[in-house]
């Protein structure tokens, strides 16, 4: 077999050491959610402590609310972000005018490549109460003008409007390649019955992209408890921060700068459990219902 | 015996004097790897000509791995958590705050300096003897010194971290005083804010009065003193002040409740106090009022020039006001000048008596006075012999081509490190900087006669207590200064109030008082 087809073995090679060395030796250091890291024993030389760190993270004052918050911003963002990809495929792709075509991806795409500590000096500075673009239009329409960064109930709609215009022209790739994969004989044979374009969009398109569909939902699934920890930081003001301290944001504060080691791998092991129970249900129902599954 | 021991210690002195001409220093060089952190201001370490200057007199050279301020923080401790490759020493005069340094020092990644510092530190332990607050400040509770200090006893770090300013000339215009009670800063803001003072035509673009919500120089935490105690959020003193012997959480007293009533009812819900002082990073704050026309009716900062150094010259200081019954009260602090941490050695540091050795030469003031101002030639003059201003030096006052104080001096030194400047040398040697002088001058008029509350002193805590800190105090101390901003912006103090102390309470903040008062009992006691 390895004789016989070893180009293909070899391409597999990279990943397997990009998992072995990248995903799987970390796990080493998760025995550190039940110690308590003494920097100079090492991690598997520090002594155990049992649950002691997870007592002390679900027995946070604040644990309901910093659940709450995660569970906000990202189930907010995937609703959001996670439809509109396919929406804007499915129009990119019955556009006629390739020329025109590509001038509308290359600008949807361009706001991906904006990095996070920018794009968020973006948002101070459109929504400044006193000098922001957002608030200046406001005004000159006779509104009010409001202190966005300073209202938590505004912090999960900027999150997840500045998340949508970043994401969603860069979302829209993989779903553009799943349509050119359709073959455009049913086009034609849909067209020769007299189908129009929605109805070709909702009986051929759809269903020959849901397999990509249901696998992205899966994959996003066991994404949800880690909301893109840097943009919620860096947005955080001492105003907003009831709805903004989530827990990557906490584990930073307490795990990182305050150097509990044990506390913060004892929060991402938490996470990564809850991650992977919604991995497994949602792949089990879209098994149940759709017929396509991760596994 | 006495005449014996000294006799002792004067030959002892002589020797080591002997020894300091001949070989003290290394013969061949000899290299250290230093984390160094960087101000934006501050131009590249590796070309500073005082570096130079130290590596020629001590053989010792110093590989700087320059690391931005920003990013500072969270590298050294990543790199201190991971207890591997760490350089022999890290410097700068904020290198790490005193929570921290214990807890590294307490897992055996700093190392203890006593022994070095008794014997080849001659310069240092000539500045502790003179200076037993300084010992104090950097004793860890087991008795060991983790770090070496910055002291800078020049009145910038002075006793008051926080001064108010205001715009005079938009008070002449409106024919208004410098106000001295609250009813009176509330109507002049409100001048401020109705009328075009400066002239720019748009009557709406002049914020009465900003601040920033964070540390104790630009928050309002000053005006809480009417009330009660101030306050300040400060990471050394974490909102604690000492009356009469008792350690007290502002947080939690009747006067900080009254404060943030009165600001929200009479400042904050009227638009008199700039909002986006909760959510201004530093850069931000500072840029402010830097356009053609000035902005700001008043300000907090810790020195005038913080802020708009275009307009500097329309405003003038504030003292503190008079409170609705009469009464002010302002915060100071007694360790001030101290930094603890200004360099630290690390458990990695395989041969410290050298590097050590490079270390005690900033604390001989004429090596000392280089880095903190620049070197002679270049940011400093020499005076001549019997000069009648008194002084050995002065400052060169022409800077290059539109440069400020500040670029011209970060660019060519490394101000702020271990090093230590007392009054004596500020009385003799160097006169203070004009700003410092401005500033000890508004300190002693204004602010010393009502400056009643006093912050907690720095001090370090025993290890066991350091870790319980680090454990409850982030959550109290995050409650708190949530719900600080929360009633100061939008109200709300009266009915959450009783809910908010029990919040505190179940987080521990008994225990967290306790902490500090035991700690400062041990200290003062």
């Amino acid at each position: 077999m390895v004789r016989q087809h070893w180009p293909l073995y070899l391409f597999l090679l990279p990943t397997i050491v990009y998992f072995l060395l990248f995903r799987f030796y970390p796990m080493y250091g998760l025995q550190l959610a039940f110690k308590n890291y003494r920097i100079l024993d090492g991690i598997s030389g520090s002594p155990w402590n049992g649950v002691e760190n997870f007592r002390r993270f679900f027995s946070t004052a604040d644990f309901g609310k910093l659940m709450w918050n995660t569970l906000g911003v990202s189930v907010f963002t995937l609703i959001f972000t996670f439809p509109l990809p396919i929406i804007l495929a499915l129009l990119l792709n019955q556009l006629p005018s390739l020329k025109y075509k590509k001038l509308v991806q290359t600008t949807v795409y361009a706001p991906h490549f904006i990095s996070t500590v920018v794009m968020v000096g973006m948002i101070f500075l459109f929504t400044s109460p006193s000098s922001g673009i957002i608030n200046k239009i406001a005004e000159g329409l006779g509104g009010k003008p409001v202190h966005y960064m300073a209202e938590p109930g505004w912090f999960v709609p900027l999150y997840v409007i500045s998340e949508v215009w970043q994401s969603t022209g860069w979302g829209s790739i993989l779903y553009l390649a799943a349509l050119s994969g359709i073959s455009p004989e049913l086009h034609e044979a849909a067209l020769v019955d007299g189908a129009n374009k929605f109805q070709r969009i909702l009986h051929i398109d759809i269903p020959g992209i849901l397999p990509t569909i249901v696998i992205m939902m899966i994959l996003n699934a066991g994404k949800i408890m880690n909301v893109g920890f840097e943009k919620a930081y860096l947005m955080q003001t001492s105003l907003n921060i009831r709805a903004s301290e989530i827990i990557a944001t906490y584990v930073y504060k307490r795990g990182v700068l305050k150097s509990q080691v044990g506390l913060a791998t004892a929060v991402g092991l938490f996470d990564s459990v809850v991650n992977m129970i919604l991995v497994v249900s949602v792949n089990w129902i879209s098994r149940k219902v759709t017929d396509s599954s991760l596994f | 015996m006495k005449k014996l021991v000294s006799l002792l210690l004067a030959l002892a002195l002589f020797l080591s004097c002997a020894a300091l001409a001949e070989d003290y220093y290394p013969a061949e060089k000899v290299s250290y790897n230093v984390w160094i952190r960087m101000r934006p201001m501050n131009g590249n370490a590796d070309d500073m000509e005082i570096f130079r200057i130290m590596e020629d007199k001590t053989n010792i050279h110093l590989n700087f791995e320059q690391i931005p301020q920003a990013d500072w923080e969270e590298k050294i401790l990543q790199n201190l958590n991971g207890g591997k490759d760490l350089p022999d020493a890290y410097y700068s005069g904020y290198s790490l705050t005193s929570t921290q340094l214990l807890f590294y020092a307490g897992q055996g990644l700093l190392l203890p300096l006593n022994n070095l510092i008794e014997e080849y530190m001659p310069n240092f332990k000539a500045k502790l003897e003179a200076h037993p607050e300084v010992k104090a400040a950097i004793t860890a509770p087991d008795g060991n010194i983790y770090s070496l200090p910055f002291c800078r006893f020049d009145g910038l770090t002075g006793q008051i971290p926080s001064n108010m300013f205001i715009n005079k000339v938009w008070l002449d215009k409106l024919g208004l005083a410098v106000p001295t009670t609250i009813d009176e800063l509330e109507t002049v803001l409100t001048a401020f804010k109705e009328n075009d003072c400066n002239g720019n035509g748009n009557p709406n673009d002049e914020i009465p009065m900003t601040f920033k919500f964070e540390g104790s120089q630009r928050d309002l935490g000053g005006l809480f003193g009417m009330f009660g105690y101030a306050d300040n959020l400060y990471g050394g003193q974490h909102h604690f002040c000492v009356d009469d012997g008792k350690v007290i959480f502002t947080p939690a007293t009747e006067g900080y409740k009254k404060a943030c009533a009165y600001l929200y009812e009479h400042f904050f819900s009227k638009g008199l106090i700039d909002l986006e002082g909760f959510t201004m990073d530093k850069a931000t704050y500072n840029a402010q009022n830097q356009g053609e026309v000035a902005n700001i009716g008043s300000y907090f900062s810790w020195n005038i020039f913080d802020l708009g150094q275009a307009h500097m010259d329309e405003y003038v200081p504030m003292a503190p006001l008079l409170g609705p019954d009469g009464t002010t009260s302002w915060g100071y602090v007694t360790s001030s000048g101290i930094e603890t941490v200004g360099l630290v050695l690390t458990k990695d540091c395989k041969d410290p008596v050298n590097l050590i050795k490079w270390a005690d030469l900033t604390y001989d003031d004429f090596y000392g006075m280089q880095l903190e101002y620049g070197c002679i030639g270049t940011n400093i003059v020499e005076l001549p012999e019997g000069d009648e201003s008194g002084y050995k030096y002065d400052y060169v006052r022409e800077y290059p081509d539109g440069m400020t104080y500040d670029e011209f001096l970060f660019g060519n030194t490394y101000p702020d490190s271990c090093l230590a400047l007392f009054r004596d040398f500020y009385d003799t040697i160097l006169p203070m900087p004009d700003s410092a002088k401005a500033k000890d001058k508004i300190n002693n008029e204004m602010y010393l006669p009502v400056a009643t509350t006093k912050y907690y002193p720095t001090l370090l805590f025993s290890a066991e207590d350091n870790d319980r800190i680090n454990e409850i105090a982030p959550d109290i101390i995050g409650k708190a200064e949530e719900m600080r901003a929360e009633w100061l912006a939008r109200g709300g103090v009266e009915d959450q109030w009783d809910e908010y102390l029990a919040t505190l309470d179940a987080m521990g903040l008994q225990e967290y008082i306790d902490i500090y008062q035991k700690t400062y009992d041990n200290a003062y006691n």
